[in-house]
C-alpha cells in the first residue's frame, strides 16, 4: 500500500519512511506544494500525510485542490501549531485526521490504520487490542488466541469499541451501532450491554478492558501496566 | 504668579472673560469721550449763537450811548440756563441777565478774539464765551454763560446713567457670553471624549480599532493620527512577535517529532522508555512555552460563542487514553445540555485541558477525576487525591513553580497557562482543596443572545 508524505524536512521525512516501512507501507514525499500536487495528480495513494508548514505555502491549499479536483484520498493533517483553528480549518478543508507535532510514532501509525480501515482501503485485517484479535470481515473473535462466541449485541459493540481501540467512543456512536436509529431504547441498554460483554472478555482473561468515560461514552483499552516507580 | 489651566475650557473662559471685560471698558469709554465731547461742542455752539444773537440785538439798539439799558428783546432773553452779559473794557458789567449774579466779572476773559471758559464757583459751573464787540464806538464783550449745575441741563447726568446702564448691561451679558462659550466648547470636544472612550477599551485583544479622525476637530486630529500610527505600529510589533511565534513552534516541534522517532530504534527497552518520556517532557514543555508566548502576546478575539459542554467532552474524550494508563478514572458530570458561553474557544479548550492535565499529573494512581460543567458557565475539575496545602494554594499559579521539584512530568507552566486564559476572560480560576477533594474552578462569562423581536 503506497502513501504519499508531503513534508519538507528531510530528517522527519526519512524517519517517517522507516517507520511507514515497518508498519507495511510503501511511501513517496513531496517537499514542496508544487511537488506535491504534481505527485497526486499523476499517482494513486492509499492516504497522504501533509504537513501544514510548506516552504511555498500551507498544506491546507493541497487539501483544497486536491478535493476540488474530486480525489477523495483520505488525508491526515500535521501541524506544528496546536491551534484548534488550525484544526478546524484543515478539517474544514477535508482533511481526515490531524496530528499535532511532536507526536508518538506509533500513534501515526494507529490513525493511519484507523482511517484506512474506515475508508474500506483495509478490510481483511484483524484489529487487535491487547490479546483481544477481532476480524470485521469475519467478524470473528478471539481472546487470548482462543476463539470465543459473542452474541450480536455484543459483537456489535466490541467491532464499534475495537475499531478506534485507545480512543473513547461516543456514547451515541454506541447507541447507534448497537441499536440503529429506529429501536426504541431503554435508558440503560448500552450500559447492559457493555456490562456483560465486559464480563465475557474478564472471563476469558483479556488483556483489554471497557472503561466508562462517565459522561462521554466508552473505551477499549489495554489494562494499564503498573506504573514504574519515577 | 503663573496661572496653570488644567482644562481647554478653563483657559477659554479666563480669557475671554478678560476680553470682554476690557472690551465693555473700552467701548464704554470710547462712548462716554465721544458722549462727552459732542455735548461739549454742542454746549458751545450754543454759547456762542446766543452771544452773536445778542451782539446783533445790542448793534440794532440805541446807538451813541455807552450805558445800555438791558435790550429787553428776545435774543437777550435765552433760556434759563443761559444769562448774557455786556463787559465794557474796565470789566464792568453794563448789562446782564439770567442766573450768572455769582460770577465775578473780573475773571471773564475780555481778548481781541472770542474765547471760551469755564469758571467754578461755590455753587456752580459756569460755561461761557465771551465775544468782543464795539458798542457806539467803544469795545466791549457780549458774554454768553450757561450754568451747568442747573436742573434743566442733563447732558452730563445721561452721560453718568449710560456708565451705569452699560455696566448692568454688559455684566449678565459677560455671563450669558461665557455660558455659550463653555457650550460651544463641550460640543466641540463631544467626539474627542467619544475617541478617549474608544481608545480606552484597547487592550491586546482589541487592537484593531481606530480614533475616527474625521469627527475630531482639526485641532486635534495630529493627535489621533499619531494615535491611530502608534497603533498600527503597535499590531505591527505583535503580529511580528505572533509570527515570529508561530516559526518556533515549527521549528522546534519538527526536530522533536524526528527525535521521538529515532527513538524508536534504541534497542534497549529501558533506555528506550526513559528517553520517550524525557522528550514527551521536552515537547510538552516547548508547547507550553510557545502557548505562554502566544498568550502573552496578542490574543485572539474574545468574543466567539462556545458551547462548554461540549468542549469539555472532547477534553475528556482527549485526555481519556492518558488517565486510564496510568490507572486513574475520569468522567464528565453536569447539566447535559449545550452551555453557551462568551470567549476564545481554542483558549477555552486550552484552559480545560490544562487543568485536567494537571489533576492527571499530581494525583496517585486510583485517583478519579470529575470534570463538571454548570449551567451558569462554570467549568470545575474535581480530584479525590491528596491535595494541595494550604500555603502552597497561592503558588500553584505561578511559571515554573512545581510543588515537587522532582516531578518530571511538570513544567510548572500549566495552571499559570490557565490562569492567563481565564484572566483574558475577566474570570479568575479559583481553588479549594481538603477534605480529600480538590477542586479548580473557572466560571467564563455566559452568552446572552440578543433579544430578538418575534
Amino acid at each position: 500500500m503506497r502513501l504519499l508524505a508531503v513534508e519538507d524536512n528531510p530528517d522527519l521525512v526519512r524517519m517517517l519512511g522507516r517507520l511507514l516501512e515497518d508498519a507495511g507501507f510503501a511511501m513517496d514525499h513531496a517537499g514542496t506544494v508544487e511537488d506535491a500536487l504534481l505527485v497526486l495528480r499523476s499517482g494513486e495513494y492509499a492516504a497522504v500525510i501533509l504537513d501544514l508548514g510548506l516552504p511555498d505555502g500551507s498544506g491546507l491549499s493541497i487539501l483544497r485542490e486536491m478535493r476540488s479536483w474530486g480525489d477523495k484520498t483520505p488525508v491526515i493533517a500535521l501541524t506544528a501549531r496546536s491551534a484548534v483553528a488550525d484544526r478546524v480549518a484543515g478539517l474544514a478543508c477535508g482533511a481526515d485526521d490531524y496530528l499535532v507535532k511532536p507526536f508518538a510514532p506509533e500513534e501515526l501509525v494507529a490513525r493511519l490504520q484507523a482511517l484506512l480501515r474506515r475508508t474500506g482501503t483495509i478490510v481483511d485485517q484483524v484489529i487487535e487490542c491487547g490479546n483481544v484479535a477481532f476480524n470485521p470481515a469475519s467478524r470473528d473473535v478471539e481472546i487470548a488466541g482462543i476463539p470465543t462466541i459473542l452474541s450480536a449485541r455484543e459483537l456489535e459493540l466490541l467491532d464499534v469499541l475495537i475499531r478506534r481501540h485507545g480512543r473513547v467512543v461516543p456514547k451515541p456512536a454506541v447507541e447507534a451501532q448497537l441499536f440503529g436509529l429506529d429501536d426504541d431504547l431503554g435508558s440503560n441498554a448500552v450500559e447492559v450491554y457493555v456490562h456483560r460483554l465486559r464480563r465475557r472478555l474478564a472471563d476469558a482473561g483479556a488483556s483489554a478492558q471497557i472503561v466508562t468515560v462517565r459522561g462521554v461514552g466508552y473505551m477499549l483499552g489495554e489494562r494499564p501496566e503498573p506504573r514504574p516507580a519515577a | 504668579m503663573r496661572l496653570r489651566f488644567g482644562s481647554l475650557l478653563s483657559r477659554i473662559l479666563w480669557w475671554h472673560a478678560i476680553a470682554v471685560l476690557f472690551t465693555a471698558l473700552a467701548v464704554s469709554a470710547g462712548v462716554y469721550l465721544f458722549l462727552d465731547s459732542t455735548a461739549d461742542r454742542f454746549q458751545r455752539d450754543t454759547l456762542r449763537i446766543h452771544a452773536e444773537r445778542a451782539r446783533g440785538a445790542l448793534q440794532a439798539g440805541a446807538p451813541g450811548t455807552t450805558q445800555i439799558a438791558a435790550p429787553n428783546t428776545g435774543a437777550l432773553d435765552p433760556p434759563r440756563t443761559f444769562s448774557i452779559l455786556v463787559l465794557d473794557t474796565a470789566g464792568r458789567r453794563l448789562s446782564g441777565s439770567g442766573s450768572a449774579a455769582a460770577i465775578a466779572d473780573a475773571t471773564i476773559p475780555r481778548r481781541s478774539t472770542p474765547a471760551y471758559f469755564v469758571r467754578r464757583s461755590r455753587a456752580a459751573i459756569f460755561s461761557g464765551y465771551s465775544l468782543p464787540s464795539v458798542l457806539n464806538g467803544s469795545r466791549v464783550w457780549i458774554v454768553a454763560v450757561q450754568n451747568l449745575e442747573h436742573p434743566d441741563y442733563i447732558v452730563d447726568d445721561i452721560v453718568k446713567q449710560f456708565l451705569l446702564y452699560g455696566l448692568a448691561i454688559v455684566s449678565p451679558l459677560l455671563l450669558l457670553l461665557l455660558a455659550v462659550d463653555a457650550w460651544i466648547v463641550r460640543r466641540a470636544l463631544r467626539p474627542v471624549r467619544h475617541a478617549s472612550e474608544l481608545v480606552r477599551t484597547l487592550n491586546p485583544q482589541r487592537l484593531h480599532v481606530r480614533v475616527p479622525e474625521a469627527q475630531l476637530p482639526s485641532e486635534v486630529r495630529p493627535l489621533a493620527s499619531a494615535v491611530n500610527a502608534a497603533l498600527d505600529r503597535v499590531v505591527e510589533s505583535y503580529r511580528t512577535q505572533r509570527d515570529f511565534t508561530a516559526d518556533a513552534a515549527h521549528e522546534l516541534r519538527t526536530p522533536i517529532t524526528v527525535t521521538r522517532m529515532r527513538i524508536e530504534a534504541v534497542e534497549d527497552p529501558l533506555l528506550r522508555a526513559e528517553l520517550k518520556r524525557d522528550l514527551d517532557h521536552l515537547g510538552r514543555l516547548v508547547g507550553q512555552l510557545l502557548e505562554i508566548a502566544e498568550l502573552d502576546g496578542t490574543l485572539p478575539a474574545l468574543d466567539d460563542v462556545v458551547d462548554l459542554r461540549g468542549l469539555a467532552q472532547e477534553t475528556v474524550s482527549a485526555i481519556a487514553p492518558l488517565v486510564f494508563r496510568r490507572g486513574q478514572s475520569i468522567s464528565l458530570s453536569g447539566t447535559e445540555d449545550p452551555v453557551q458561553v462568551r470567549g476564545n474557544g481554542e483558549m477555552i479548550a486550552r484552559a480545560m485541558n490544562g487543568l485536567v492535565e494537571n489533576a492527571v499529573a499530581h494525583t496517585p494512581e486510583g485517583t478519579a477525576i470529575t470534570v463538571d460543567v454548570g449551567a451558569d458557565g462554570s467549568f470545575r475539575v474535581c480530584d479525590d487525591g491528596p491535595g494541595i496545602r494550604e500555603d502552597e494554594q497561592e503558588l500553584v499559579f505561578r511559571r515554573f513553580w512545581r510543588g515537587d521539584r522532582s516531578t518530571a512530568d511538570s513544567s510548572g507552566l500549566g495552571l499559570a497557562i490557565v490562569s492567563r486564559i481565564a484572566e483574558a476572560h475577566g474570570a479568575v480560576v479559583s481553588l479549594r482543596s481538603g477534605d480529600g477533594e480538590t477542586v479548580f474552578s473557572i466560571r467564563f462569562p455566559l452568552y446572552a443572545p440578543p433579544a430578538r423581536d418575534a
